[in-house]
Order: structure tokens, then C-alpha cells, then sequence
């Protein structure tokens, strides 16, 4: 299944507001990513087609869904949308609600078991929608999006409202969907957590303008969209792929940009990608290489540069590895007794911490 | 005693409640998510024989439907037959004195209804006429039940209007109504009992129904 | 003002109120018959003679009528369930016939106070037959209005009057039945049917409706009575007598004849 790129440049006016977005969406699993009220979902309800007021052009591959030509209808555009409450047909049961779905397919598409049986649905077909629990209906309608044939999958917050039991629960099933099933995602979400765990690409919104757009592990290593991102720590993220397992210890050897890691918690098999994030709080410096702490890993690492970034304490970003970056906050006194200055060698003992896995 | 008029009132009611149900649930639709400026206006005009006495309807009727009247004369022309004293011209009739006890439950089902489950629709493929008869329609179940039983059991209890366009024909246009009114003016009481007594609880466990139905909601109209 | 008024206006207004309502209600009791209104129930087709007679009556020294039109069958069920009327005028016979007989009106006061006419109406543009009913089999008659016979005395008459021209079962998917002698003529005012057999009462309607119209011999049907009976009921019955007997003289019977009734003859 080939997948064509979205691409849109839209307006949208309303007393207080107005919309403006451009961009194009490449495949994978796209986070748009801003505060409450900035405009995710009325971009997402404008891609759809569900907007009548909504001026400007949407272009999937050759066809054109919206444009001076005129537009296509929201049924005959190969979107689906999955609504925030899920609004599943209160009227049908679960399988009844995927057979609606199923009936009017718009093109290829996931299979029915493999649809049933990838979200773990089985069990919940003969429910009514009014007998299902948050994530059980959240499972539903993404199934039955899936099974009306999208090319372009729209998520509307599908982890808000959930706990974090049933979030752990749906994200890998999230995270499986563009490869599994052919189609590319714009997910919405106000979480940075979300976005670290899900997504490969961010779109950055606010007030309804477009701020940016870029891999997620780059934006969240630029300080300029910290703030963006609400983030009052410096961290970086650093994709690695597993190359060993220790079972005696439980513990697995990642390789990254930065170099060989070991950590725990991983059950994924050689060669699976993963995430990790290494905040600015869980690097220590340390002159020589440590001996023996209970911190695992210990990185050569050279200062970069020095900023100060309030009253006695200084923001340090390391070169590590190849080509990674890394950052961490020392005191003043620390500045001095370690006399950094860029191009200062040493060592950093980092805790990076396990984001995502891809099974 | 002679039932021929139970079975008119009950033919009567019956193909009224068809017509209303074609003619007003795409009218109850429009009313509901239309967004035209005439919106508000058709409302009202709807809304008239609730608080229109029945002779204003009966009077304008057997003007329309006279053999040289606006309705009455093409009517005649293409059919051979006249429109006044006649069952035909007593469903015409029914059909705009039933209106709002047809259109009104419809229109507040599919308000209640709103228009996210048509979004979801759209977004699952289904066109508007799809989403409307699969998505729409089911969900407003109850309003359908209301409608049919409200405009079922007010054709049936429709008197003056009728009185007016019917002429009283034995097995045409003499309905329960009219057989209850001409027992009561020829002393005929036991007759006017009879029919009387049917009406009346025919009428009630209509109500009872509706009003279980919605549980103690009470349906959208003036009742 | 009273002291009683004043206290009562102290009081909650609700019983300020009934207080008022119970003096008037006194007033009423206390005051003398001869101010009071004769009360007469009448049949509709009887209404516009009837406010006649009345101006009539009153210029002769005679007391106000109060009075409350309505269709026979009605005023008869209403006068059963002890409707407070002096004097019913009724459209036929047979009510005022049985009031007597339940006890409800005063034995011995039932009388004809007027015989009505028929006549046939043609819608305007549409001929009147030339020899009167017995042509009514021609294709321009397309629908005749009459009264049900069932319910109206003109219904009766007009299906007798039909029997006798040999038209009755020649014309009977022809005819339709209006509820009185004002809806088979309605019937034929909003051009619904061609002809009508209705009073000749209506024909002196000011604004009686486009169309000619002929008188049909009263031979041709059994006379239309209507008769008057005073109320077992009534507080002012002698008054009520008064009246009846002025419906039966000579001023009574111009109106009458102005109306398009004949004078009332022989009692039955």
C-alpha cells in the first residue's frame, strides 16, 4: 500500500479567531501538538471536510479534496476522524458499528480479523457502546475508522480520558498503525508524554497558527520551543535500536547517537527502535571515569557551552558520542571546581529513561 | 350498531399518518438542521392548527377543494372526481390538521440528535441520505413512535374540520366524530355511549403509551 | 365607603373579591322579576326572526330577551342537564314533544310558533330547473345539498318533497347531507354543489348567497313546525306566556312573513 502525501495551506475566520495551516504530512505518525483551545481539533474537523466556512486547498496525492475546483464531500474524502467521546452509535452494537464501517469501505484497508484481533476487540463485539469503558470504546472506534479504509488516519486527544493503565494499553496499538495498516496519522494531543511516546514527526500549533514543524526528537532538543512544549527541563531524546540482552540481569544494550547504553525494562528483541529521553536532572559530571556507582552508564562527553540560567546556576550543553547532544545544570561553585569551559573534557553518568518501544 | 364509521375513522387515520410520515419527516428535517432564513416562519406555519380553531381550516378547505377551487379544480380535471364529500378530500384535510402532531415529535427528535452522529457518519463513508436513514432515523425512534401515535389518535379524534368538508357520506366521510355527534343529536345516547367510550380509551392508552415510552419525559408538544 | 367595603379592601385581595361577587350575587336574588330578561333558548335557523321579535316585543312594553342560539339537539341536551332557560324555541317538533313528556317543560305550553318553507337554490351561472324538482335529474344538477334528514325538520321535508317528485332514489348518490339547513346552503355558497333545498328563511338574508332560488309547493312534504315550550324550571313563567302568546298574534306574524315563514296556524 502506497500512501500519498497530505498536503494543505487553509484559512479559517471566526469572530475571535482564525485558523492558518500549512503543511504536508509524510507518513509515520504525526503529532499536532499545542494548549487547549489553539485550533488542533478545528483542523482536524477542516482536513475532514467538516468545516463549511474553511477556505484554501487540500491535496492527498493527485486528488484534490478541496481548492478553487470546488470540494469533495467528507464521505468521499479517504479520511477518518476519531472523535475525542468516540461517538459510537449508541443505536448499533460494537460489531454492528464496525460492520457500518466495514460496508462502506472507500478503498483497501485492514482486514476485519486483523483489525479485530490487532485491537484486541473480540471479546467487546455483542457489547452495547453503553456497556464499554473509556478505552474499550476508544479500541472500538479506532477499529471502526480503520475498517472504513482511511488513507489518513485524524485522532482527536485518543489517550485523554484514559488512565494511565489503559493508555499504556492503546499506545502500542497506535504506534503499530502506520506500518501495520498502511495509513498516516495526525494524532492531537496536549501531552508532551504523548508525543514522545507516539509520535516520529511534530506539528507545533498556537493560536491557531502553524509554529513549526519537525522530527520530535530534534524539537525537543532545540531550547527555542521548550517553552512551546512547556517544558521547564532541558532534555534530549536519542533514537537507539536494541543490539543485546542480558537475561541473567535483565538488562538491554541499546546503540545511539551518543553511544552504548544499557538499560532496563525492555523485553524487544535485537534490532527493535527505541526511545529514549535523558533529562538535564540525570546527568552528573565527573572528572575522571567513575569506578563504581549505581548510575549505569558513564558517557566521555566536552563541553559545548555555558549559559547562565538563573542566580548560581549554570545550563551546560555536551558534545557526546556522534553527533548527540546532551545537557545539564551545575552550580556555580561546580563551574569552577570542575573548570569547565568549552572544549572541557569529562565524563557524564546519565539515567536515560525508556520512552517507547516498537515491537 | 353500525362500526362502518370506526372502520373510515380508522382508514382515515392510518393513511393521513402515511402521508405525514413521507411528506413530514423530510419537512421535520429541514426544520431541525436547515439553516435558511424561512426557517422560523415555516415553524410557525406548522405550529397553526394547534391553536387555529378547526372551522378556520374547514372553511379555507371548502374553498381550495371546491370543484372550481385552486386544489379542488385541477384535482378534478386530472381525477374525474371532486375533492369535497369525498375521502380523498378528508385525508387533504387531515393531513394539514394532523401536521404538528406529526412534524413537531419529529423535529425535536432530530434536534435532540444534533449533528455530531451525521459527522461520524460522513467520516465513516456513509453520503447524507445514508447517514440520515441508517444513523438519524434509528436514533430518533421515539420521535417516529410519538408522531405516529400522536397524529394517528388527534386524525382520529378530528371533528370539525371534517364536519365541514365531509358532507357525512355513510361509508365514505361519516368518521367515529361525526357518528358521535349525529347519535347525540338524535337522542341515539346509548349509540353516542358506545363510540364515545372506544374513543376515549382508545385515545388514553395511546397517551399511556407515549407518555411510558418516554419515560416522564413528555413529548414535544403542547399537551 | 362602607366600612365593610374598607375592610375588605384590607383583606387578601382574593377575598375582597368574593365578597364583591357574593353582593352580586344578592342583587340578583333580591331583585324584582319584572327586571329581569326572559331567557330563550333558540334554534339557529330561528336566530335572526327571533332578534327581531325581540325589538319588536320590547317596543310594546315587553321585557328584554336574553338570548342563546344553538342547534336543536344541543339546546335539548343542555335544557336535560338543567340549563336555566324560560322559553326553548326549537327547529322541530319532536324536541320540545319530549321535554313535555319528561316533565322538563310545562305540560299544555307546547305550540307552533312558525311553519316553515323549502326552496331550491341554484349556484349562479347554473339554471333552475324550469319544472321545478321533478327536473332535477338533468346533468347540471351534479350535487344537491340538503339537511340530514335524520337531524333537521328542512332535511325531513326536503327528503319528503324528493319522494313525492319520484326523485329521491334517482338523485341519492347525488345528494349530500349537510348537518343543518346552514351547511347544505354553505355547501352550496363555497360552490361545492349546484342546488340546495334549503328554508326559505334564508332568502332574506342580507347577504344571502349569488344564485336563484324557487319556492317548493308545501304540499309536497308534511308542514316544517317548529314549536316553543316554556320550561318546568322557569321563575318568570307567566312572563314566558306573555311572550308565547305575542308570537302568535298579528305583529308577530309580519315578521314572520318577512322572514320567509308562514304564520303559525293551527296548533297541532
Amino acid at each position: 500500500m502506497t500512501a500519498s502525501p497530505l498536503e494543505f495551506d487553509l484559512t479559517l475566520e471566526r469572530p475571535g479567531f482564525r485558523l492558518r495551516a500549512a503543511d504536508r504530512l509524510e507518513s509515520g505518525i504525526t503529532a499536532l501538538f499545542g494548549p487547549s483551545g489553539c485550533g488542533k481539533t478545528t483542523l482536524l474537523r477542516c482536513l475532514a471536510g467538516l468545516e463549511p466556512a474553511c477556505q484554501g486547498r487540500i491535496r492527498h496525492g493527485d486528488q484534490h479534496w478541496q481548492g478553487p475546483e470546488g470540494r469533495l464531500p467528507p464521505h468521499r474524502r479517504a479520511v477518518g476522524l476519531v472523535f475525542q467521546d468516540t461517538r459510537l452509535f449508541p443505536h448499533l452494537s460494537a460489531r454492528e458499528n464496525l460492520d457500518f464501517a466495514e460496508r462502506r469501505r472507500r478503498g483497501d484497508g485492514p482486514g476485519r480479523a486483523e483489525v479485530i484481533d490487532g485491537l484486541g476487540l473480540r471479546a467487546l463485539l455483542d457489547q452495547s457502546p453503553a456497556a464499554l469503558s473509556g478505552g474499550e470504546s476508544q479500541r472500538v472506534a479506532l477499529g471502526r475508522a480503520l475498517l472504513a479504509g482511511p488513507r489518513i488516519l485524524l485522532l482527536d486527544e485518543p489517550l485523554s480520558g484514559l488512565d494511565a493503565a489503559r493508555q499504556s494499553e492503546i499506545m502500542p496499538l497506535l504506534r503499530a498503525i502506520p506500518e501495520r495498516f498502511g495509513v498516516r496519522l495526525l494524532v492531537v494531543t496536549h501531552a508532551c508524554h504523548e508525543v514522545l511516546s507516539l509520535a516520529n514527526r511534530m506539528i507545533l500549533m498556537q493560536a491557531g497558527q502553524l509554529i513549526t514543524q519537525a522530527p520530535v526528537s530534534e524539537l525537543f532538543s532545540a531550547p527555542d520551543y521548550w517553552p512551546f512544549l512547556g517544558l521547564t527541563e532541558p532534555a534530549v531524546l536519542w533514537p537507539g535500536r536494541v543490539v543485546a540482552r542480558d537475561n541473567d540481569w535483565g538488562l538491554t544494550t541499546l546503540a545511539t547517537d551518543a553511544g552504548r547504553l544499557r538499560v532496563s525494562g525492555i523485553s524487544a528483541g535485537s534490532g527493535a527502535p527505541v526511545m529514549l529521553r535523558v533529562s538535564a536532572r540525570d546527568v552528573v559530571l565527573s572528572l575522571e571515569p567513575p569506578m563504581a556507582t549505581s548510575m549505569l552508564n558513564s558517557l566521555p562527553v566536552r563541553v559545548e557551552t555555558l549559559e547562565t540560567e538563573r542566580e548560581g546556576v549554570v545550563r551546560v550543553r555536551l558534545a557526546v558520542g556522534h553527533r548527540a547532544a546532551l545537557w545539564t545544570h551545575v552550580t556555580r561553585q561546580s563551574v569552577a571546581a570542575l573548570r569547565l569551559e568549552p572544549g572541557r573534557r569529562l565524563h557524564a553518568l546519565i539515567r536515560p529513561e525508556v520512552l517507547g518501544v516498537n515491537h | 350498531m353500525n362500526l362502518t364509521p370506526v372502520w373510515i375513522s380508522l382508514q382515515l387515520a392510518s393513511v393521513t399518518v402515511a402521508v405525514l410520515l413521507v411528506l413530514g419527516t423530510p419537512l421535520a428535517w429541514w426544520l431541525a438542521m436547515g439553516r435558511s432564513r424561512w426557517r422560523v416562519a415555516v415553524d410557525a406555519v406548522v405550529a397553526l392548527p394547534l391553536v387555529l380553531p378547526p372551522t378556520v381550516l374547514g372553511f379555507y378547505m371548502l374553498i381550495l377543494l371546491a370543484p372550481q377551487g385552486p386544489v379542488g379544480g385541477p384535482w378534478l380535471a386530472v381525477t374525474g372526481e371532486t375533492l369535497t364529500f369525498s375521502f380523498a378530500g378528508l385525508v387533504i384535510t387531515s393531513v394539514l390538521y394532523s401536521l404538528p402532531f406529526v412534524v413537531q415529535p419529529l423535529r425535536d427528535a432530530f434536534r435532540g440528535i444534533g449533528p455530531r452522529p451525521l459527522e461520524t457518519a460522513a467520516m465513516l463513508g456513509a453520503n447524507r441520505l445514508d447517514a440520515f436513514l441508517t444513523v438519524a432515523c434509528p436514533l430518533a425512534g421515539r420521535g417516529f413512535v410519538t408522531a405516529i401515535v400522536l397524529g394517528f389518535a388527534h386524525t382520529l379524534g378530528e371533528f370539525g374540520a371534517i364536519l365541514m368538508v365531509g358532507g357525512s357520506l355513510p361509508g365514505e366521510t361519516r368518521t367515529v366524530a361525526i357518528a358521535i355527534y349525529e347519535h347525540v343529536e338524535t337522542l341515539d345516547y346509548a349509540a353516542a355511549h358506545a363510540l364515545s367510550a372506544g374513543l376515549l380509551v382508545f385515545s388514553f392508552v395511546a397517551l399511556l403509551a407515549i407518555y411510558t415510552l418516554n419515560g416522564r419525559r413528555r413529548p414535544g408538544i403542547g399537551l | 365607603m362602607s366600612d365593610q367595603a374598607a375592610s375588605a379592601l384590607g383583606a387578601r385581595r382574593g377575598s375582597a373579591l368574593r365578597q364583591w361577587l357574593l353582593a352580586g350575587l344578592l342583587l340578583v336574588i333580591v331583585s324584582p322579576a319584572a327586571a329581569a330578561p326572559l331567557k330563550v333558548a333558540v334554534a339557529s335557523n330561528f336566530l335572526a326572526p327571533l332578534e327581531a321579535l325581540a325589538e319588536v316585543y320590547r317596543q310594546q312594553g315587553g321585557p328584554a330577551l336574553q338570548i342563546s342560539a344553538g342547534a336543536t339537539g344541543q339546546l335539548y341536551a343542555q335544557i336535560t342537564q338543567g340549563a336555566p332557560y324560560d322559553v326553548f324555541l326549537a327547529a322541530d317538533q319532536a324536541r320540545p314533544q319530549r321535554l313535555v313528556s319528561e316533565g322538563t317543560a310545562l305540560t299544555g305550553s307546547r305550540m307552533t310558533y312558525a311553519r316553515g318553507r323549502l326552496v331550491l337554490w341554484a349556484r349562479p351561472g347554473i339554471e333552475l330547473p324550469a319544472d321545478g324538482l321533478a327536473g332535477l335529474q338533468r346533468p347540471s344538477v351534479t350535487r344537491l345539498a340538503i339537511a340530514n334528514p335524520a337531524l333537521a325538520p328542512y332535511g325531513r321535508a326536503a327528503r319528503e318533497a324528493l319522494q313525492a317528485t319520484g326523485q329521491w332514489s334517482a338523485l341519492s348518490d347525488r345528494v349530500i347531507q349537510g348537518q343543518n339547513v346552514g351547511q347544505a346552503l354553505q355547501y352550496l355558497a363555497t360552490g361545492n354543489v349546484s342546488h340546495a333545498l334549503v328554508a326559505a328563511s334564508y332568502t332574506r338574508l342580507e347577504n344571502r348567497p349569488a344564485g336563484d332560488y324557487q319556492r317548493v309547493a308545501g304540499r309536497l312534504h308534511a308542514p316544517i313546525r317548529q314549536d316553543a315550550v316554556i320550561l318546568a324550571g322557569s321563575a318568570s313563567a307567566d312572563q314566558a306566556r306573555a311572550f308565547l302568546a305575542f308570537l302568535r298574534g298579528p305583529a308577530a306574524a309580519d315578521v314572520l312573513a318577512a322572514f320567509g315563514y308562514r304564520a303559525a296556524g293551527p296548533s297541532p
